[in-house]
């Protein structure tokens, strides 16, 4: 399977998935207008990897800011991750960065490992 | 001090418009030389509110190349002694300003934490077809500013009036 790789721009994200590791990265900012149009090559490579039943999946997050609909999309991966670590019982971990002066971005990491049963490390840089 | 205006615009806030507009704020709140977590505050309410219009203005400009239809409104950022203030106006339908206003007053009637949940529980419903937004941005302006949402509307015809939104981050 192909690897995606999208770049980042000054109001997406740059994604890197790799079907060989299975590390799945994301960084940087996302504020499209439509979050869903920028999301949905994501939601259909990752279901099509699932497929692939990959015995390991780590998901580095290091995001600087998120607008309300692309938090919606990062927690639309985060449950298709989800489903696929309780029902396989997988190895599935998720990485969020923050920078260490960035509480907005903790918390964010904070509410979301709250919710989800994944693996989840806070990680500071 | 007097309220100074570090940020005013007028029109169609598109994609482009967004993120220059939004480059501009960053950098002169950095230049202020600010807590990051307020810049990171206001930088939120800001791109919520801005694509609040966006989504739900009742007056579009449609940019036929592309064949979006993009909200008009004004945003304006404003910095008083104390507070930063996001401020927006747009047109809205009359016949959607009786749940907006309610939603404004039940987010203003909710503490931290009822917002957290509220948010929580918001960013799980499934998504409505043809709408962009995640419904929340209300929400997480609230949560980001720690202050009541000030609204008002004013009646222009039978079918709009505006929508005046002022939000507030403290400054420490």
């Amino acid at each position: 399977m192909e690897n995606l790789k999208i770049p980042a721009t000054k109001y997406t994200l740059e994604v890197n998935l790799n079907a060989g590791t299975g590390i799945l990265e994301m960084f940087g900012s996302s504020y499209p207008e439509n979050a869903i149009d920028f999301f949905q090559p994501i939601f259909d490579w990752i279901k099509k990897y699932l497929t692939e039943n990959p015995q390991k999946i780590v998901l580095n997050l290091k995001i600087n800011y998120l607008n309300t609909s692309s938090a919606k999309c990062i927690l639309d991966i985060l449950e298709i991750l989800e489903q696929y670590y309780k029902e396989k019982n997988r190895d599935v971990s998720v990485n969020w960065y923050y920078a260490e002066d960035d509480e907005d971005t903790l918390e964010m990491g904070e509410e979301i490992a709250e919710d989800t049963e994944i693996p989840f490390n806070l990680l500071s840089f | 001090m007097k309220r100074e205006i570090l940020l005013k615009f007028e029109g169609a806030i598109s994609q482009d418009t967004l993120v220059a507009l939004a480059e501009n704020v960053k950098n002169k709140l950095s230049q202020r030389g600010l807590n990051p977590v307020i810049i990171k505050k206001v930088f939120a309410i800001f791109i919520e509110l801005a694509q609040n219009v966006y989504h739900h203005s009742g007056e579009k400009t449609i940019f036929k190349k592309s064949g979006k239809r993009v909200g008009r409104g004004s945003i304006v950022i404003k910095e008083t002694a104390e507070f930063y203030l996001i401020e927006t106006k747009n047109l809205i339908e009359n016949n959607k300003i009786q749940s907006l206003g309610e939603h404004c007053d039940y987010i203003n009637s909710l503490d931290q934490e009822g917002l957290k949940q509220l948010y929580k529980e918001q960013l799980k419903k499934p998504r409505i077809p043809d709408k962009a937004g995640a419904g929340v941005g209300l929400i997480e302006t609230a949560r980001k500013s720690g202050y009541l949402l000030r609204y008002e509307f004013k009646p222009v015809n039978d079918l709009y009036s505006y929508f005046f939104l002022s939000v507030r981050v403290k400054k420490e």
